[in-house]
C-alpha cells in the first residue's frame, strides 16, 4: 500500500503541475487572442483557449481528488494524460500538413509559412504528458483491468 | 450422410459482445457487405474454408433476444430460423454471462445447432472470473469455445466445433420448463397450430406456441391467414398472456441462475477502468467541455489536415481537364471530358479527404466506446430541444454529410423520434455546403465573411431545434421516448477495426454519390453546352449597356477592358478615357494600334480587343464574337428563366436560379455552376470578381443566396437515403416540400425586409 | 422492508434491487431481455443534474434517460 500512496503522491504533483500549466498557457491565448499582444509561440485561438483550459481543468479536479484522498482522483490524471496527447498529435499533423501545402505544393496561402507559426501550447504541453505516458506506461492499457492503487 | 463440405454459419449475439471483431478475425478481407432484402440493415457475408469445407459466414446485427422489436432484431431472428444456417455461432460476452445467455435460451427453444463463442475471456479473466466451460458446455449441452476475438485467439479451435457441429445429423430441442400451468396452454396451442400444415414447414411448434403467448407482433401476421387463426385467437383471450409472458421469462432467468452459480466464480467487482474513464468523461461539469473539445479537435482534423490532400486532387484534375479542353477534337468531346467529366467528377473527389478522415474521427470515437457516451452527456439538452439523446450523433454527423448522418438515425427505436431526426438532418450544414458559403460570403462581406459563414450554420441548428419543436406540436406530437442504451466498455480500437469501419461508410459515399454526381455532372454539362441548334461553339452576340461578359475573343464597340491574365491581350482602337498603364499613358480620343495589356489592367476603349479578358459595354452598339460565352444561349439559362417568376420576389436571377436547380445534385455544385454561368470556370477569384460586376448581385442577395443554399432541398443524393429509411413516399415529399416552402419563406421575408430597409 | 423508488430517486452508489417495471409490455419484455428482471441488483453510478442516469447492471453499463429510470421500480437491496 505505502507503494501505491507515492505513487498517488507523484500523480497528485503532476496533476497540479500540468493542470496550472495548462491554465497558464490558457489564460496566455486568451489574451494574445483579444489581439493586444503578442506572445510568441501562442499564437491567438479563442477555441484553443477552451482546449487549454478544459484539459487544464482535468487535472486540476485529479488534484483535488487525490488531495482528498480519493484514489479515484488518478483517473483524471490519465483521461488529462490522453486528452493533452490526443492534442498534441492532432496540432503535430495539422503541422505536417500545413508543411506538405508549403513545401510540396507551394499553395499562395503559405508562401510565408514557417514551421514556428504552428508551434502551439497544445503541442509542447503535450511533451509534459508523454513524460507521464513513459513514466507510467504500465497503468495505460484499457484492454485489462489495470488501474492500479483501487 | 456423407460429409458436407459447403456450411453456412450466422454469427449472433448481443450488441458490443464482439461480433464484428470475430466476424473480421474469421472472415479476414473476404467480405461483402450489402444491405439484407427490403431493409437498410447491413448484411455481411463472408468466406472461409476450413481445413477443406468452404464456410459461408453471415454476420447478423446485434441483438438483445429473438423478439421482434426492431429492424435488426427481426432480421437476424428471420434469417436464424427461415434461412436455416447450418450452425448458429452465438457470441458471448464472458464478462457478461447471465444476460448473454437469455438469447441462449432463446437460440435453445428454436432448435437450431449453437456453438458457443465465449468471448473476451481475457478481460473476465484478468478480473478474477473463473469460468469452467466444460461445465458451461455440459449443462447447456452446447459446445463452448473460448476466444479473444480482436487478437484472433480461439478462432481455429471454434470453427473445428463448427464444423462437427454441423455434421450431425439431427439436433437437440432443448428446452426450458414453464411450469404446469404454462406448459398446458403451450401443448394446447401446439395442438391446434399443428393442423395448419404450411406453418409447421416453417417453424417449431413450441417456438410458435411460446411467441403467441408473447404477442409477438411478427409472429401475429404469420398468423393471419392460417385456416386456425381463430382458435388461435379464442384461446389466446381465454389466458392471461401478460402475466404468463412474465413468468416465462422469469423461468428462463432461473435456468439461467441455477447453471451460472456451477459455472462461474465471480472475481472481485469493483470498479473498472471503464468506470474510472466515465468517472471523468461524463463529470458533471467536465463532460460537456470535453466533449466539445474533442469535437473541435475532430473537425480540425477533418478540415485542416485535409486541405493539401484536397488541393492535390485539385491540381491533377484541373490539369486533367485542362488538357481534355486543348488537346482532344473535336472541340465538344474536348469540353465534354475536360469541363463534364473530369471537372465533374473531380468536384465529388476533392471532398474525399475531408470525408473519410471524418468518418475515420467518427468510426475511432464509436469503436472506442465514446460515442454512446456522447449521447447520455447531450441527454438532456437533446430532450429540452424535442429531440432525443440518441438523435445528437446523427445531427453531429450532418456536419460532414447528410447521408450516413441520417443511416444513423437507425440506432433510435421509437419512429417518431427517429422520422423527426431525420427531416430535421437537411438543416445541418453538410461539408458541401461551406464551398458556397465561402464563395458568396467572401465575395460580398469581405472581413466579415466569417462571422457571417458561422451566422448561416448557427442558423441552420435554429431552424433544425425550432422544426424539431415545431414537429412536435404539429404532426408529430408526444414527447421525446424513453431510452436505455447500453454503454460498451472503453476500448482502443485497433486501427485495422477503425480503417475498415471507415472504409464501409466512405466507400459507400463515394459509390452512391460518386455515380449520381458523375452522371449529373455530364447532364450540367450537356444543359449548358447545348440549345435546340445543338452544341454551341462560338457565341456571336450583342452586347446592352451595362452587360458584362467575361471571355476569349473580339469585342468591337464602346466598353471597359479588363485582362484576366497576364500579357495576353491587345488592344487596337480610340481611348475613351485617358488612363496610366503600366506600358504608358493613353490620352482620350486618340487612335493606337496593339497596345499590350498586362493582367488586370483596365482600358475604356472603342475598338477591338484580342486575348483573355471581361467586357463590360458601356453603350449599346457592342458585339462580342469568341469562346467561353455559351451558358447565356443554352438549356440551362431556360431552365433558369424559367424559374424566374417564383424566384425574383427573393431577388434572384436566372443565373442563380439555374446555380440552385443544378445544386440539388449536391450543394457543392453551386459554385461550379455559378463559374460555368459566369463563364469563368471554377477559379474562385474569378467568380466573385464577375458576381461582384454583376448590378443584380448586391450583398442582401448574396445572403438570401445562401440561406436559400442551406434550406431548399436535401441533395439528389440524400433524398433516395430519406426514402430508404423513412420507407415512405408522403415523409420523402415531406421533407423536400417542407426545405423549399420553408427556404422561400425565409428567404422572402429577408430580401423584402432587408430591400426596404434599403440594403 | 426497504422502500420502493424509482430508479430515477434511487441514491447513488447503493445496491439496489429491481422490483418491478411499470411499462407497457413491449418495453417491459425490453428491459427483461437486457437484465432488468425482477430481483436482478443495479446501481446506480451517476445521477446528476436532469439528464440521463448511468446504472451498472452485473458488468454492463446502461445510459437510462429520466423517463425510463421512472419506469423502473427498485428497493436498497
Amino acid at each position: 500500500m505505502a507503494e501505491i500512496d507515492v505513487e498517488n503522491e507523484e500523480k497528485m504533483t503532476f496533476g497540479l503541475a500540468a493542470g496550472a500549466l495548462y491554465v497558464f498557457f490558457g489564460i496566455l491565448q486568451a489574451l494574445a487572442s483579444t489581439g493586444l499582444v503578442d506572445i510568441p509561440l501562442v499564437p491567438g485561438n479563442a477555441i484553443g483557449v477552451l482546449v487549454l483550459v478544459v484539459i487544464g481543468a482535468v487535472f486540476l479536479f485529479g488534484y483535488r481528488e487525490l488531495k482528498e484522498g480519493i484514489p479515484e482522483g488518478i483517473a483524471y490524471i490519465h483521461v488529462g494524460i490522453g486528452l493533452s496527447l490526443v492534442f498534441g498529435i492532432i496540432y503535430l499533423l495539422v503541422m505536417g500538413a500545413d508543411a506538405i501545402s508549403a513545401y510540396l505544393i507551394r499553395s499562395e496561402d503559405f508562401e510565408d509559412w514557417s514551421i514556428i507559426d504552428d508551434v502551439r501550447p497544445e503541442l509542447y504541453l503535450a511533451l509534459l504528458s508523454l513524460i507521464g505516458l513513459v513514466k507510467w506506461r504500465d497503468e495505460f492499457s484499457l484492454k485489462g483491468i489495470t488501474i492500479s492503487g483501487v | 450422410m456423407g460429409a458436407k463440405n459447403h456450411i453456412t454459419v450466422a454469427l449472433a449475439g448481443n450488441p458490443n459482445a464482439g461480433k464484428t471483431s470475430l466476424f473480421n478475425a474469421i472472415t479476414g478481407s473476404r467480405q461483402h457487405v450489402g444491405n439484407w432484402p427490403g431493409v437498410t440493415v447491413e448484411k455481411k457475408v463472408g468466406k472461409y474454408t476450413h481445413k477443406g469445407i468452404e464456410i459461408e459466414v453471415v454476420d447478423l446485427p446485434g441483438t438483445y433476444s429473438l423478439t421482434a422489436y426492431s429492424i435488426d432484431e427481426i432480421v437476424a431472428r428471420d434469417y436464424i430460423v427461415e434461412e436455416r444456417p447450418d450452425v448458429v455461432v452465438h457470441i458471448v460476452d464472458a464478462s457478461n454471462l447471465e444476460r448473454n445467455l437469455y438469447l441462449t435460451t432463446q437460440l435453445m427453444e428454436l432448435g437450431t445447432r449453437v456453438v458457443i463463442a465465449l468471448n473476451m475471456v481475457d478481460i473476465a479473466e484478468k478480473r478474477g472470473d473463473v469460468i469452467d466451460i466444460e461445465k458451461m458446455a455440459g449443462f447447456l449441452e452446447i459446445p463452448v469455445v473460448r476466444t479473444i476475438a480482436n487478437i484472433g485467439y480461439g478462432v481455429t479451435t471454434l470453427m473445428d466445433e463448427v464444423v462437427k457441429e454441423a455434421q450431425k445429423p439431427e439436433h437437440h430441442e432443448h428446452e426450458i420448463g414453464y411450469g404446469k400451468e404454462i406448459e398446458k396452454a403451450l401443448v394446447k396451442l401446439e395442438s391446434i397450430i399443428k393442423r395448419d400444415t404450411h406453418l409447421v414447414g416453417i417453424y417449431p411448434l413450441r417456438w410458435i406456441a411460446v411467441k403467441l403467448i408473447e404477442d409477438d407482433e411478427n409472429i401475429k401476421e404469420r398468423i393471419e391467414f392460417s385456416p386456425v387463426r381463430e382458435e388461435i385467437e379464442e384461446f389466446l383471450a381465454e389466458i392471461d398472456t401478460i402475466d404468463f409472458e412474465a413468468r416465462m421469462a422469469d423461468k428462463r432467468y432461473e435456468a439461467i441462475n441455477a447453471v451460472l452459480p456451477q459455472v462461474l466464480k465471480k472475481g472481485e467487482v469493483g470498479m473498472t477502468t471503464s468506470d474510472m474513464i466515465d468517472r471523468v468523461l461524463t463529470n458533471k461539469y467536465l463532460g460537456i467541455p470535453i466533449f466539445l473539445i474533442l469535437m473541435w479537435g475532430a473537425f480540425e482534423l477533418t478540415f485542416t489536415f485535409a486541405t493539401p490532400f484536397m488541393d492535390i486532387i485539385d491540381l491533377v484534375f484541373g490539369h486533367l481537364s485542362g488538357w481534355a479542353n486543348e488537346n482532344i477534337e473535336p472541340a465538344w468531346l474536348g469540353s465534354l471530358i475536360g469541363d463534364g467529366i473530369f471537372g465533374g467528377v473531380g468536384f465529388v473527389l476533392i471532398f474525399l479527404p475531408n470525408i473519410f478522415i471524418l468518418f475515420l474521427m467518427l468510426s475511432f470515437l464509436e469503436d472506442s466506446g465514446y460515442m454512446a457516451r456522447a449521447a447520455f452527456i447531450m441527454d438532456k439538452l437533446m430532450y429540452n430541444l424535442g429531440l432525443h439523446g440518441k438523435s445528437f450523433i446523427p445531427l453531429l454527423m450532418g456536419f460532414g454529410c447528410n447521408i450516413p448522418a441520417i443511416m444513423a438515425t437507425r440506432t433510435i427505436e421509437d419512429e417518431k423520434d427517429r422520422l423527426i431526426t431525420i427531416l430535421v438532418n437537411p438543416f445541418i450544414s453538410c461539408g458541401a455546403r461551406l464551398p458556397v458559403y465561402l464563395l458568396l460570403a467572401g465575395a460580398f462581406f469581405g472581413g466579415q465573411a466569417a462571422t457571417v459563414i458561422f451566422f448561416i450554420y448557427i442558423f441552420g441548428i435554429v431552424v433544425a431545434v425550432g422544426s424539431a419543436k415545431l414537429f412536435r406540436s404539429t404532426i408529430l406530437p408526444g414527447k421525446p421516448a424513453p431510452f436505455i442504451m447500453e454503454l460498451p466498455p472503453y476500448r482502443l480500437p485497433t486501427l485495422r477495426t477503425t480503417v475498415i469501419h471507415m472504409w464501409e461508410r466512405g466507400s459507400m459515399y463515394l459509390r452512391k454519390a460518386g455515380t449520381i454526381i458523375f452522371v449529373f455532372a455530364i447532364v450540367i454539362w450537356s444543359l449548358s453546352a447545348f440549345n435546340g441548334d445543338g452544341y454551341i461553339e462560338e457565341t456571336e452576340k450583342d452586347i446592352d449597356e451595362g452587360e458584362l461578359l467575361v471571355g476569349d475573343g473580339a469585342f468591337e464597340g464602346k466598353g471597359r477592358f479588363t485582362v484576366l491574365e497576364d500579357g495576353e491581350g491587345t488592344f487596337t482602337g480610340t481611348v475613351l478615357e485617358t488612363v496610366e498603364l503600366k506600358s504608358g499613358t493613353y490620352e482620350k480620343d486618340r487612335y493606337y494600334e496593339g497596345i499590350e495589356l498586362m493582367e488586370e489592367e483596365e482600358l475604356h476603349g472603342d475598338g477591338t480587343f484580342e486575348g483573355e479578358c471581361e467586357f463590360l459595354s458601356d453603350e449599346d452598339g457592342g458585339r462580342y464574337i469568341g469562346e467561353d460565352f455559351t451558358v447565356e444561349e443554352s438549356f440551362a439559362a431556360d431552365i433558369g428563366h424559367g424559374f424566374g417568376p417564383i424566384t425574383s420576389p427573393l431577388g434572384f436571377t436566372w443565373k442563380m436560379n439555374t446555380a440552385l436547380v443544378f445544386g440539388f445534385v449536391a450543394k457543392e455544385v453551386v459554385v461550379g455552376s455559378l463559374g460555368v454561368l459566369y463563364g469563368v470556370g471554377e477559379d474562385e477569384d474569378r467568380v466573385s470578381d464577375s458576381m461582384e460586376d454583376d448590378k443584380d448581385f448586391s450583398p442582401l442577395v448574396a445572403f438570401c443566396l445562401m440561406l436559400f443554399t442551406l434550406l431548399y432541398l436535401p441533395c439528389l443524393a440524400t433524398v433516395p437515403v430519406i426514402y430508404k429509411e423513412t420507407g415512405s413516399v408522403k415523409w420523402t415529399g415531406f421533407s423536400v416540400g417542407y426545405g423549399l416552402v420553408l427556404a422561400w419563406l425565409l428567404a422572402f421575408v429577408v430580401y423584402q425586409v432587408g430591400s426596404l430597409m434599403g440594403y | 422492508m426497504a422502500p420502493v423508488m424509482p430508479l430515477q430517486m434511487a441514491p447513488e452508489g447503493k445496491e439496489l434491487r429491481v422490483t418491478s417495471i411499470n411499462a407497457g409490455r413491449g418495453l417491459t419484455r425490453r428491459l427483461i431481455e437486457m437484465g432488468f428482471n425482477e430481483r436482478a441488483l443495479v446501481k446506480v453510478l451517476n445521477s446528476h443534474g436532469r439528464g440521463a442516469l448511468i446504472v451498472q447492471l452485473n458488468d454492463a453499463r446502461f445510459a437510462i434517460s429520466r423517463g425510463m429510470a421512472m419506469k423502473i421500480m427498485v428497493d436498497v437491496a
